[in-house]
């Protein structure tokens, strides 16, 4: 008989065109959906199917035109497929002083992906730069589907790689194991991004197989980012009578025995069971001898103290402790709501005037006073206002809207519904970058529980004010940081700013009245409703009210995620709060507000944190990343980093930003490589006030800041490139490795390079081939003599 | 509403953009991004103003005047914002104005033109702009070293265009009998000499209405370069002088010349070069006076790639000459080009980059035609076309695009427009 199956089976092409249709009927075709549908698409079909789109083309309002400009406007969207998993390594500015560029070509190599590539031949991974994971105090981080790993290491690629194999082994085996008693006591555990990507979640998984092995019936709390990045995986334990001991930077290995010294198992035989496993496990295993419960509480705790004195929480308050999406710990614990509360009981216009009063500023970066723009959106008129809050936090180098958006979202709803009722708004929308899926959810589900309590909808808290709000996803565009160009990626157009004025708080959101806050801004809303203007005008200076959260990154010993009051000076953040540089290593300078911002030198570190006085200085506060650099960074690198990175997020509208940018870099290049002559510092000069002084938006505006800072800071390092000379040794184009006698031919540095470049001579003095050699550095780091050592390239042309 | 524009008062009407303010009131301002009332997206900042009190350079073409704004659109700091802005565009344009053979041609001949017009037949046409350019082009083509035959595109992918022969054709072809003699203007102006500079003043002045007398020595017709006349056939340069001759041109022996006062002017050229086309060239300036000069964009060497494309070109290329037209269709009208002249642009400083191809072109329709090499993506074809012209990416890569599918949706008119070469109507 024959074989009917093919008949039924359906064709593949069908199946796709089928899906394709649900998701158009589930989405929607409208012009202004776009950004959704795609989004929806990518996430099915792992990329952006050329039937799919034919398919849209078809039956929606979508066309070619707009369909070609917006998916390629935006980097989240593929249009070809990638292998089975993504390898993402992360790129930002945190990530790129600890050398990222060499991690991601050892990728490369370890994977043997050929030149021009970026999926193995297998089809198993694809390799991809992307800007910013938003991990800066663990760099360098990488991350694999959903697993991120830090402090990766250019030589430990092969391990990262094998990990994640095994994990993808072991998934399948994963169980839960749940048991029922008497609840013995609490372990706080912080699961923000950076702690999933130093491992909580490996710690979660333990704490839950081990509590129930040892038949210990702990209640294991997630809460949000801890903030002490560099100290994570960090466990708060709270026994039975409350009192709190804190683990910082523990190990799933050491869980066990931290259970146990807390806490007794229930049941004999259990017990016994269980002093047996432990008697074992420290026969077997030589790491408990060095156990964390063994040491002193100081010791373990005394440097998150530290890092934590000199810091306020407001946008922050109840950090280590507020369980993410306990809405009801939000409202007893932190008093969440009561702000929203009070505002409700007095009118619209007391609550303008309390902001105004406070002196709160933007926090996305221009620092433009959050009351005045209330007010001009209170005073405008039309059918429906939006408040849309600007979570589209793309600074490579920056993670604070990501995490408050992940620790702390009924503050930032809070702030939007008591920004709403100020001016009038009826409609929100969260913008929040497809980038921090983690936020989006926890966006979502909170979201949805302020509804289930009231305190979104029809007549929120028996008052006569209505408010609704949706999440968008933000498909990866820096520029859409900006408001105007924001509005068009909602309205599903390219990410293209426009003229102001009109501004959007008069004509925004479908031209009518919308007034766009950042979600560290409206964070800080409740703060000033509840404790009334005159208290946290008293924080801070003259003209900078309050507290700004700064990513505490690059070369500093203690990272981290820190809330301080406006007026601390650089210095006492790096010195008293991060322990100072790292490795001993003396400070050259911070770089501040990212791409938009610039690079104060030590010099001028006494400078209060103040958004005039970093304007005055050639930086901005920007969006407040923080990266201290040492003297082993190269200015004029840190320089062009910044710059590849706006000429690549650069909208492509204006000339002076679109071509200025690029024009600016090739010069950076040209001088990092040593080909340069003086003019070329000129006219690179030149060109990037230009594009200063005639790019038509904010990205334009500020692009050139780094540049013209460390010009102006720093032009000795410009010169010296110019006479060949890159001294912190990072130009790569000016240096080489060097064997030195130290050397005793332990052949550690020939098995560590990736390319054959050092001959396996045992014994014998090694030698580098610079031919062959890629500057990976990984001999250098694996030599326990310190017998590899970069050295100039070329002679001092000036000498 | 009453605005100041360098320091003068000047009436706002409503509606109105600073750009169209200023020009209706003689402040010239450029523009390239803006075209009338065409839907547009400020840009390129070429029509940069700065606002007094602010001092902060706006694009006039969309901003709106308000009461008492003050403006200045002719400082320094302007006109070198605008400066940089299209040295920035012309570093990312890869086009040649004029096509390497008429830059290459020390007569300045406009050979892709003549090509054009003698492919579609127009021989007299031809004709006409090879003589008005060379005056004696055929004894010219025996003389010159040719090099706009070495230097033709399509000789980077095979055989050049037989320039020469096409001209030589050409000048084979004139009917004496059909030259006419143009009205005079009752002027009369001695030439001395009857070398190439010589003639080409005589002809060019004669051209303008001039009566027009030529004193050479010892009464015969002599180029300068005796030596080299032997490479001319027999016949050639008669026929080329008889053509002088019949636009009235009278040539006299240099003893019998009259007073000086008799005439309006007495020209005596000075050569200096020996150059017979260069000669001509400047016997055209003595008579007309200096051609302004031009900003010229020229392609650097071709890529790979791009001689790929020239080949493909070359093969399909059907006008009888085998010319690729290589000069720019918008080469008279391109506002890139005009402004580039008008701010004293030589070439860009900044290095250009081999980004897009030059030489690519999309075919719209029969007769619009799409160069994306030459585009500055201004926008105005993608926000006037609907699901037409797209842009695509974004950032220094960011491109117009016209997918093979839109290009039915595309108006003619749009090629109005652009305003550089790189949308167009090709005849």
């Amino acid at each position: 008989m024959n074989c009917r199956c093919d008949s039924r089976a359906e064709n593949p092409d069908d199946s796709l065109l089928r899906r394709t249709d649900g998701i158009i009927a589930n989405v929607g075709g409208k012009r202004d959906t776009i950004i959704p549908l795609l989004q929806a698409l990518q996430t099915e079909f792992g990329y952006l199917p050329r039937e799919a789109i034919e398919r849209v083309y078809e039956s929606t309002e979508i066309d070619r035109a707009q369909l070609i400009s917006v998916s390629t406007f935006y980097s989240q969207f593929r249009h070809v497929p990638l292998g089975k998993y993504l390898i993402k390594v992360c790129t930002g500015t945190a990530c790129h002083v600890k050398g990222a560029g060499n991690v991601y070509e050892a990728f490369l190599r370890q994977l043997d992906i050929k030149e021009g590539a970026t999926t193995t031949s297998d089809r198993l991974f694809s390799v991809e730069k992307i800007a910013c994971l938003g991990c800066c105090t663990l760099a360098p981080v990488v991350q694999i589907e959903e697993k991120i790993y830090g402090r990766v290491l250019p030589g430990r690629v092969d391990e990262v790689v094998a990990d994640f194999l095994e994990m993808q082994e072991n998934r399948k085996k994963d169980e839960e194991v749940r048991s029922a008693g008497r609840i013995a006591g609490e372990i706080r555990l912080g699961m923000g991004s950076c702690c999933m990507a130093s491992g909580s979640a490996d710690i979660y998984r333990e704490l839950k197989t081990a509590s129930a092995q040892l038949g210990i019936d702990i209640r294991i709390k997630p809460v949000g980012c801890v903030g002490v990045c560099n100290k994570v995986p960090l466990i708060d334990v709270v026994d039975a009578d409350g009192k709190i001991a804190r683990y910082p930077n523990v190990k799933a290995i050491e869980i066990k025995e931290i259970l146990h010294h807390h806490f007794s198992p229930s049941g004999l035989l259990r017990r016994l069971g269980n002093r047996i496993w432990g008697y074992i496990d420290t026969l077997h295993t030589d790491l408990t001898w060095d156990n964390v419960v063994w040491k002193p509480e100081g010791e373990r705790t005394g440097l998150i103290n530290r890092f934590l004195h000199n810091q306020r929480h407001i946008s922050t308050e109840g950090y280590g402790v507020l369980t993410p999406l306990n809405i009801d710990e939000y409202s007893s614990l932190g008093g969440g709501f009561e702000a929203l509360g009070m505002a409700l009981s007095t009118t619209p216009s007391h609550v303008v005037e309390t902001v105004k009063a406070s002196g709160l500023r933007g926090r996305g970066g221009g620092g433009f006073p959050t009351g005045r723009k209330w007010e001009i959106v209170a005073s405008a008129t039309g059918e429906h206002k939006y408040v849309i809050c600007n979570g589209d936090e793309g600074d490579p180098g920056a993670f604070m809207d990501r995490m408050m958006l992940e620790s702390y979202p009924f503050r930032v709803i809070e702030g939007m519904l008591i920004a709403a009722y100020a001016v009038g708004a009826d409609r929100g929308i969260f913008y929040i970058r497809a980038e921090y899926p983690l936020a989006v959810t926890r966006i979502r589900t909170a979201i949805a529980l302020c509804r289930e309590k009231g305190w979104i909808g029809e007549g929120i808290a028996g008052s006569g004010f209505s408010f609704e709000v949706s999440v968008f996803e933000g498909a990866g565009a820096f520029v859409c940081g900006e408001e105007t160009a924001l509005i068009a990626s909602i309205e599903g157009n390219r990410g293209f700013p426009r003229q102001r004025p009109p501004y959007p708080a008069v004509k925004g959101l479908k031209g009518l009245p919308t007034l766009v806050n950042n979600v560290e801004t409206l964070s800080q809303v409740a703060c000033i409703v509840k404790h009334g203007a005159e208290h946290y005008a008293s924080i801070g200076t003259e003209r900078s009210k309050g507290t700004k959260v700064f990513a505490l990154a690059g070369k500093i010993r203690h990272g981290g995620l820190i809330e301080v009051d406006m007026g601390i000076t650089l210095r006492q953040i790096i010195e008293e709060i991060g322990g100072g540089v790292e490795k001993g290593q003396k400070l050259k300078a911070v770089q501040i507000g990212g791409p938009s911002g610039g690079c104060i030198p030590a010099a001028l570190c006494d400078m209060p944190v103040d958004f005039d006085a970093f304007t005055l200085l050639g930086a901005m506060m920007g969006s407040g990343g923080l990266v201290v650099l040492s003297e082993a960074d190269c200015m004029v690198d840190v320089a062009r980093y910044f710059l590849s990175f706006t000429c690549e997020q650069s909208c492509g509208k204006c000339t002076s930003c679109r071509v200025g940018t690029q024009r600016m870099l090739d010069l950076l290049n040209k001088i990092c490589s040593g080909k340069a002559q003086m003019s070329d510092i000129d006219l690179l000069e030149e060109l990037a006030l230009h594009v200063r002084r005639s790019s038509l938006c904010a990205l334009g505006k500020t692009a050139p800041n780094p540049v013209l800072t460390t010009l102006k800071y720093f032009r000795h390092e410009y010169e010296e490139h110019v006479r060949g000379i890159c001294s912190a040794g990072v130009c790569k184009e000016l240096i080489r490795y060097e064997v030195t006698e130290g050397c005793i031919g332990c052949t550690k540095c020939a098995k560590a390079c990736p390319v054959e470049a050092i001959p396996y001579t045992p014994y014998r003095v090694h030698t580098i081939d610079t031919e062959r050699c890629v500057l990976c550095g990984l001999c250098a780091e694996e030599c326990t003599y310190e017998a590899i050592q970069k050295v100039a390239l070329y002679a001092d042309r000036n000498q | 509403m009453q605005i100041v524009i360098n320091n003068r008062k000047v009436h706002a009407m409503e509606g109105e953009t600073l750009l169209e303010t200023a020009r209706r009131c003689g402040f010239p301002i450029p523009s390239l991004c803006w075209s009338g009332q065409a839907i547009h997206r400020s840009s390129c900042m070429v029509c940069a103003v700065r606002d007094c009190r602010t001092g902060q350079l706006i694009p006039s073409c969309t901003t709106l005047p308000t009461e008492g704004m003050e403006l200045d659109s002719e400082s320094n700091e302007v006109v070198s914002t605008r400066t940089l802005s299209l040295e920035l565009l012309l570093s990312n344009h890869r086009a040649d104005c004029e096509a390497p053979c008429r830059t290459a041609c020390p007569g300045n001949m406009d050979v892709a033109g003549m090509n054009r017009l003698y492919d579609r037949g127009k021989t007299d046409e031809a004709l006409g702009l090879l003589r008005d350019t060379l005056v004696i082009p055929a004894t010219l083509c025996y003389l010159c070293q040719a090099p706009c035959e070495k230097i033709c595109r399509r000789r980077e992918v095979g055989d050049t265009v037989p320039i020469r022969e096409i001209k030589k054709t050409l000048v084979e072809a004139t009917d004496l009998d059909r030259i006419g003699n143009p009205p005079g203007n009752g002027l009369r102006i001695a030439v001395r000499g009857s070398g190439p500079m010589s003639l080409s003043a005589a002809y060019h002045l004669r051209k303008q209405g001039y009566e027009v007398h030529v004193f050479e020595p010892e009464g015969a017709i002599l180029l300068p370069h005796i030596a080299s006349l032997g490479k001319v056939p027999a016949g050639v340069l008669e026929l080329e002088i008889e053509v002088i001759r019949r636009l009235g041109v009278e040539f006299f022996p240099s003893h019998g010349m009259p007073e000086a006062a008799t005439y309006h002017r007495v020209i005596t050229p000075e050569a200096k070069t020996k150059q017979p086309a260069r000669l001509v060239l400047e016997g055209r300036r003595l008579a007309l006076g200096e051609d302004p000069k031009a900003f010229q964009s020229s392609c650097s060497r071709f890529s790979e790639a791009e001689k790929k494309t020239l080949a493909h070109t070359a093969a399909t290329a059907n006008g009888k000459s085998g010319c690729l037209y290589c000069d720019c269709e918008a080469k008279t009208s391109c506002l890139l080009r005009r402004y580039a002249t008008e701010y004293g642009i030589r070439t860009s400083r900044y290095p250009k980059t081999s980004a897009q191809e030059a030489f690519r072109c999309q075919r719209v329709s029969a007769s619009v035609c799409f160069e994306p090499a030459k585009c500055i993506r201004c926008g105005l074809c993608v926000y006037n076309s609907a699901n037409g012209f797209t842009f695509r990416d974004r950032g220094f890569a960011m491109q117009v695009v016209l997918p093979e599918e839109n290009a039915p949706h595309i108006p003619e008119d749009l090629c109005q427009l652009c305003p550089t070469g790189a949308l167009y109507r090709r005849e």
